[in-house]
């Protein structure tokens, strides 16, 4: 035996919570104690059962509604109602005819009284204004109502229900949020005082309910206030005088007392005849003022009067809102005069910065004719060998020289920016190996750099093709980058970098220097700004240099941007794009900016060092044709200088101090001649006469002995070792000159063969390598050192050659490299490509030719080879892209795009599997990948947000494996170079070596593949916009209740077609229902459609027949060529009678199902499709349909099949809406598609239309019906209550809910009340109000003790459970049962 | 007109009965189930799976063969009948498979 629920015990009043308590007892008590002889209906137990019903339904009810019986319309009402309506008429209104109660609406009600009581037509109206006076004055008020007439079982209407909720509240919290919220964005476009002004008047005007008139005062300086706006008033009117004095008693408005105040008052409009009205009939007799002042405490702009709306009390909330308004109108005001004044003080700051520049400009042109006199003689005073300066007036003369020369650097630099402010400098860019610049920029200012005991790095990379830039602007920018650097570190590196990355060629200039603020770095590049910092090597700089370079990238188009820590150094990047050829063809040489720049570096450094004056000779790169170099080699300094002195004025002079430095020199600059004294420590000069006759690159050039030595023995001795002359000390300098000049000469003769050979040679554009017997390269040619970047002057390089590579690093080349070896030396001749390094690190395809010359000892062999490394990789990248093309093309969206390309990306690299990375608002992601089994998560966020950014730094980023350095893990590349949030990675497993081809050869690969993400998005987007439009112009979604419309799009993805439906109500009762299709598919179907769709509406409201829209249509579709072929089914039905007339061009036929009576199809008024028929008339059908039956409207996707006829699937539908009349449109559409297109499998597109003609129940009509005490009944009862739930929205399980709780109250009635004797009768009524039913069930039996209480104990709980509120109320006379249920939202 | 309701009966050996009832039940044909429930059977399984419509009635029903013996009732979770079993505690008394 198992615990039963317990739940056993009758229900009564006890049993019920409080909360369930229904209102109102008052209203029960006041039915009850009222006398009814007088009504005419006689005492409440005399009421027909139904009007007892009734009445207590709508009493029970928390909804306001009242009820009219009779004739005469006899007024009942609940609680809710009196407190909500009927104000001061309750209780007096109870019982009395409508007409007493409501007097001063009966004009405006009646017809609609009529309406329900004679025709039994349901009205509804929504939000009607009305006047009532129940509050002591005539008030504006809004209600929303429906009229529902009461039918005895045998149809007569008898009564009168009506559901009202008040709205006044609703609507006029709506019009005056409206209103606040025009004036806010009205204004906000505004930007004069003028505009704020006629925006305001112009959305106040627009509610002259609330603002019958408004006026706008601004006060004005002396005392006054000016009418600024007003509206409602004619100009001129006595109550909005065009200015009003402040303290004018007269006045009709006290302005000073608001201001005063500080707050709003209200006062009584001035007496004057024709006070403004606004939207009313009577006028406005009060207004509000208040006063206009942005916040609480700022001092008031003006004052804001508004008129009161004389049909509502000035209650808070009017109060609130006119506050509002004056609010939003003094922010308006006060908005636009800051921005008034703001555009005045930006106007004269630019003023300002404009005459600022005119005059440095000025002042710095001044500046330099007066400098030029500085510098000149100074110059020349330093110069001159005659009357030499000594000691400290040379000492003197050299600062007066190295600070004029800075002056007027800073004065060149003011000009520059004055000319780039001015627009008058413009980047004559010309096509510039940018590599090779830099270089020689860079290293005249790192010896420097390095004398200050820094490291100078310079990493150059090769860049593709040449980068056009104004190369004096560009030496500018590396030397301001480079002193800078200087200044401001102490101890460390600098490294200056340049590489391409993508199309642009970036800069980068680090130092480990001091570093810089934070909150200075957003200022650096200003003009004049300068970054207090205490280690420095100076401070006098002018904070202009930065400027200057951030001004001159921009003129090439590029960017600067710096990086810095405090600290720990800063890094300025500059980007240039590689630019074109400005056209200005190089003209005349500006002055080359670097001695300025090194002189004042050196300044710093000396400066340091203690020694100045300590500087290489920076003046012997004079302009004019190169003269000759010589270099004198002595280690006496005194000799040296004296050689110098007399040479300097002929020829560039170097100096060395031996023969090693002298060495060293000649292998970097090839001095022309070589001047050397022969007794010199370390390495003397014979010793130097055989190290330079000895390397091929300097055996020519003409070597000069100087000797103390005297006697031809000695000359001898020197000419034998091959010196070229031979000067004995002590010499005259004429002599010395002119041996010097001779032996230039003769040099410059001999040399001019050989010189001619090896010109050629190096003209080569293919490199030439001369080896000897052993193999050894004892000669090679420019191309030689251009392609593999090992320097002639390393010459002889034995092998193992140091560019073939090693078997550790890579195998396969090492051997290729050995092999070609032994083949020369073993064959003589030689054809191949060779894999080779350079030395710099990358590989280089060499194709190599060779041949041998000679026997024995003399046996030369001569290989030619070029470089085939880009053709190579050309190749490869062609054949990779051509395979990634064939994969793409094949792909339709971006997801079998993003697999393609994954997949083609990893078969090309032999990687282990690939992804797509983005950054979304919650970090980075994996968007795809290419393994379809994906092994747990591929990357952690924070490894794939470090990819990402390292992607975003690089063309191609090479991710080097944490063991290894050597080894990457992976490559990563931004999709789209433009978009920094989005990269491929392919994740390399094991780890290899990964070339700079094969980078190369993955960022084409990606930005390839990119681009095919893109199309595909273009196309999904597109496609998306299409369906969207499509979506929008297909047709309206909110349709009467009697209609349900579906549409549902082509299987996954998503295609547009030209499908449609309309439905237009074309007056209260006619409805006109469209069904088309056009032909075609995508967007310009689509686009067709909306233009059909369109012109088919407007025809319908035009001409209402049905065949005259098909006829003007085809008129329409004989223009539009696209619309040729569409088919359409026209409808216009009368939802009154039910007629329906129709024509059809050539669309399926519609179905109609008359209930209980099958379908039938629509066959009349057939033609052809649109634009055939054009000027020859359409024919149109008519059918009557009975009231319940159903319309059903369709294209053909929803019946087509493949390989089927359209017969076969018109029998399929018929079959499928066969007994689809019970359940309401809604739910009969839903029926449809479940049964024709169960898994959503269509082909096409589809349209659906089902309209049902009202018939049974009326929507918003109460549910009254009367069950007999038989069991037999009840199903009948529940099928009558389920159509009325059904005909009024009530659904699915709500509904069953409702069902099974009512049926538990009739069943109880008939098993208990009436024991089953089926002569009596359940009385049941019901109605719909807004989110509720309210069902009362009354009997009239009595309650016997009953024999199985836990059952109906059970039917209790049940009904409970289900409902909302249930109350029984068991009585003398018998029971009744109440029950509410929320539906719906 | 009374509910319609249709039952079909299998037996699976001697010691299960399994009742697969469609239609509606109420107070007019409560009889009918009534007498189906009371086939004699160890083990008796009702399918209301296709039952549309079930008063308190029919739940009595229920609950009186659930106190005879071992009673197993199967409806579909969204059914109208699911939370019938909830409300009326049939759940305490039956073996209760919901689908």
């Amino acid at each position: 035996m198992t615990d039963l629920p317990d739940n056993r015990t009758l229900p009564d009043n006890r049993t019920l919570p409080d909360n369930r308590t229904l209102p109102d007892e008052d209203l029960a008590v006041a039915i009850e104690a009222r006398d009814w002889s007088a009504s005419g209906l006689g005492p409440p137990d005399q009421w027909p059962a139904l009007l007892q019903t009734m009445v207590s339904l709508v009493v029970g009810s928390r909804f306001s509604m009242w009820m009219g019986w009779g004739p005469d319309l006899c007024f009942f009402y609940n609680a809710a109602y009196a407190r909500d309506t009927l104000g001061v008429k309750h209780p007096g209104a109870l019982g009395r005819p409508f007409r007493e109660v409501w007097p001063e609406i009966l004009d405006e009600i009646a017809p609609r009284l009529q309406a329900v009581l004679t025709e039994g037509a349901a009205t509804w109206d929504e939000a009607l204004m009305l006047f009532l006076e129940r509050s002591g004055y005539k008030e504006e008020t809004y209600h929303t109502f429906s009229y529902s007439p009461i039918r005895e079982a045998d149809g007569r209407v008898v009564g009168l229900l009506c559901v009202v909720s008040e709205e006044t509240q609703r609507v006029l919290a709506e019009r005056r949020m409206a209103t606040l919220r025009d004036l806010a964005s009205g204004m906000s476009a505004a930007r004069t005082e003028a505009a704020v002004l006629e925006a305001a008047s112009e959305t106040l005007d627009r509610n002259q309910r609330d603002l019958p008139y408004t006026l706008i005062y601004l006060f004005v300086e002396d005392g006054t206030a000016r009418l600024a706006a007003a509206t409602g008033v004619r100009p001129g009117h006595r109550v909005a005088p065009p200015v009003i004095r402040l303290g004018d008693r007269n006045a009709p408005w006290p302005l000073d007392d608001v201001v005063s105040a500080g707050a709003s008052l209200v006062r009584a409009a001035p007496t004057v005849p024709d006070l403004p009205a606004g939207a009313w009939p009577d006028p406005s007799v009060e207004a509000v003022l208040v006063p206009l002042a942005e916040g609480a405490t700022a001092a008031p702009t003006g004052v804001f009067v508004a008129g009161i709306n004389p049909f509502r009390a000035l209650d808070p909330d009017y109060r609130a809102f006119t506050d509002l308004v004056a609010a939003s109108i003094a922010s308006g005001v006060a908005a636009v005069r800051a921005y008034e004044a703001e555009r005045r003080r930006a106007e004269s700051l630019s003023e300002l910065d404009r005459a600022k520049t005119e005059f440095f400009s000025n002042v710095s042109h001044e500046f330099r004719t007066p400098l030029t006199l500085i510098l000149a003689p100074a110059d020349d005073a330093l110069r001159d060998d005659l009357a030499p300066l000594e000691g400290p007036q040379r000492a003197r003369m050299e600062i007066i020289q190295r600070n004029a020369r800075r002056l007027r650097r800073l004065v060149n630099d003011m000009l520059d920016f004055a000319r780039i402010e001015g627009g008058r400098l413009q980047a004559e860019t010309v096509p510039t190996d940018l590599v090779e610049y830099t270089r020689g920029v860079a290293l005249s200012f790192g010896a420097v750099i390095e004398r200050a005991g820094l490291r100078f790095e310079l990493d150059l990379e090769p860049i593709d093709g040449p980068v056009h830039v104004d190369r004096d602007m560009w030496e500018k920018i590396l030397l301001n980058l480079l002193s800078n650097a200087l200044e401001f570190t102490l101890d460390g590196t600098i490294r200056l970098a340049l590489a391409g990355a993508g199309d642009q060629v970036v800069l980068s200039v680090a130092d480990t220097g001091v570093g810089i603020p934070a909150e200075h770095q957003a200022h650096l590049f200003e003009r004049f700004y300068r970054a207090r910092r205490a280690a420095a090597r100076s401070h006098e700089g002018t904070g202009i240099g930065l400027a200057l370079v951030d001004e001159l990238v921009r003129l090439h188009g590029g960017d600067v941007s710096v990086e810095s820590a405090e600290g720990s150094g800063s890094t300025f990047r500059v980007r240039l794009p590689y630019g074109s050829f400005s056209g200005a063809t190089a003209g005349a040489p500006r002055e080359s900016a670097l001695p300025a720049y090194l002189d004042e570096a050196l300044q710093w450094v000396a400066g340091a060092e203690g020694t100045p004056g300590d500087r290489p000779s920076v003046r012997t790169t004079g302009g004019g044709t190169a003269p000759a170099t010589v270099l004198v080699v002595d280690d006496n300094p005194d000799m040296r200088s004296y050689l110098v002195r007399i040479l300097a004025p002929y020829w560039t002079v170097q100096v060395a101090g031996d023969g090693l430095e002298a060495l060293e020199l000649t292998a970097r600059t090839r001095p022309d001649l070589v001047l050397t004294d022969v007794m010199m420590p370390r390495l003397d000069g014979f010793a130097l006469l055989g190290a330079l006759r000895a390397d091929p690159a300097t055996a020519t050039i003409p070597v000069v002995f100087l000797s103390a030595r005297a006697g031809d023995e000695a000359a001898v001795e020197g000419l034998e070792a091959g010196a070229d002359d031979y000067l004995v000390k002590p010499f005259s300098g004429l002599e010395l000159l002119a041996r010097v000049r001779s032996n230039l000469e003769l040099a410059g003769l001999r040399n001019r063969d050989a010189a001619w050979r090896s010109a050629l040679v190096d003209s080569l554009h293919d490199a030439v390598v001369v080896l000897d017997s052993r193999g050894t390269v004892i000669e090679a040619n420019a191309a030689f050192e251009r392609i593999l970047g090992f320097p002639r002057a390393g010459i002889p390089y034995a092998p193992p050659f140091p560019w073939t590579y090693d078997a550790a690093t890579d195998a396969q080349a090492a051997r290729a490299a050995t092999e070609a070896f032994s083949q020369l030396v073993g064959g003589g001749r030689l054809t191949a490509v060779v894999p080779l390094r350079h030395r710099l690190g990358h590989r280089v395809d060499a194709a190599v030719t060779a041949n041998s010359v000679g026997e024995g000892e003399g046996r030369r062999f001569v290989v030619a080879f070029h470089d085939v490394t880009a053709e190579l990789a050309a190749a490869e990248r062609d054949a990779a892209l051509a395979r990634l093309g064939i994969g793409l093309a094949e792909a339709g969206d971006v997801r079998q795009v993003h697999e393609a390309g994954l997949t083609e990306l990893v078969r090309v690299f032999g990687g282990r599997r690939a992804a797509i990375l983005q950054a979304g608002e919650d970090g980075v992601g994996v968007v795809a990948r290419s393994d379809a089994a994906p092994e747990g998560p591929l990357l952690s966020g924070g490894r794939a947000a470090e990819i990402l950014a390292r992607a975003a730094g690089q063309v191609t980023a090479v991710l080097n494996s944490p063991e290894d350095e050597r080894v990457a893990v992976g490559l990563a590349a931004l999709l789209d170079p433009g978009r920094p949030e989005r990269a491929v990675w392919l994740e390399l497993d094991p780890p290899r070596t990964v070339s700079a081809d094969e980078r190369a050869l993955f960022s084409v690969l990606c930005a390839y593949f990119g681009q095919a993400v893109h199309r595909a998005q273009l196309f999904d987007d597109s496609r998306t916009v299409a369906t969207a439009l499509q979506r929008s112009i297909l047709g309206p979604t909110a349709v009467p209740a009697s209609v349900a419309v579906r549409y549902l799009p082509a299987v996954a993805p998503l295609e547009v077609g030209g499908d449609w439906y309309d439905v237009v109500e074309l007056d209260d009762e006619r409805l006109g229902l469209v069904v088309g299709d056009c032909t075609g598919r995508g967007l310009s179907a689509a686009a067709t459609m909306g233009q059909l769709r369109s012109a088919c509406r407007a025809l319908l409201l035009q001409t209402e027949s049905p065949a005259g829209v098909l006829d003007a249509l085809d008129t329409f579709a004989e223009r539009l060529p696209a619309a040729m072929g569409t088919t359409v089914f026209c409808g216009v039905i009368d939802t009154r009678d039910g007629i329906l007339r129709y024509s059809s061009a050539g669309h399926l036929p519609g179905l109609l199902l008359n209930p209980g009576a099958g379908v039938e199809p629509l066959d009349g008024g057939q033609g052809v499709p649109l634009g055939f028929a054009a000027g020859h008339g359409r024919p149109e059908g008519g059918i009557r349909m009975v009231p319940g039956s159903t319309l059903v409207l369709y294209t053909d996707g929803l019946i087509e099949r493949r390989g089927e006829s359209l017969e076969v699937g018109i029998g399929r539908l018929r079959d499928a809406v066969a007994g689809l009349d019970r359940p309401a449109p809604e739910g009969a559409a839903d029926e449809v598609l479940a049964r024709l297109v169960p898994h959503g499998d269509h082909e096409d597109d589809i349209a659906l239309l089902l309209y049902r003609q009202p018939g049974g129940p009326a929507p918003g009509a109460p549910f009254v019906t009367r069950v007999r005490a038989d069991a037999a009944e009840l199903s009948g009862f529940r099928r009558r209550l389920a159509e009325w739930l059904a005909a009024n929205g009530v659904a699915d399980m709500a509904a069953n809910e409702v069902l099974i709780a009512c049926g538990e109250a009739c069943a109880n009635a008939i098993e208990h009340a009436y024991g089953f004797r089926n002569d009596r009768v359940v009385e049941v009524a019901g109605i719909l109000t807004k989110g509720a039913i309210s069902l009362t069930i009354r009997d009239r039996g009595t309650w016997k003790q009953p024999g199985r209480t836990d059952e109906r104990g059970r039917g209790i709980a049940i009904m409970r459970a289900l409902s909302d509120q249930v109350r029984v109320e068991p009585g003398p006379d018998g029971t009744v049962v109440t029950m509410v249920k929320r539906v719906g939202p | 007109m009374s509910a319609e309701v249709h039952i079909e009966v299998a037996r699976d050996g001697a010691e299960s009965v399994m009742l697969s009832v469609t239609g509606e039940i109420d107070l007019s044909n409560v009889g009918h189930f009534r007498a189906a429930l009371d086939l004699d059977a160890a083990t008796l399984v009702v399918d209301l799976g296709g039952v549309t419509y079930i008063d308190s009635a029919g739940m009595a029903a229920l609950f009186d063969r659930a106190r005879r013996g071992r009673l197993e009732v199967r409806c579909q979770a969204s059914s109208v009948v699911s939370p019938l079993i909830d409300i009326t505690r049939l759940c305490d008394v039956a073996v209760i498979r919901r689908d």
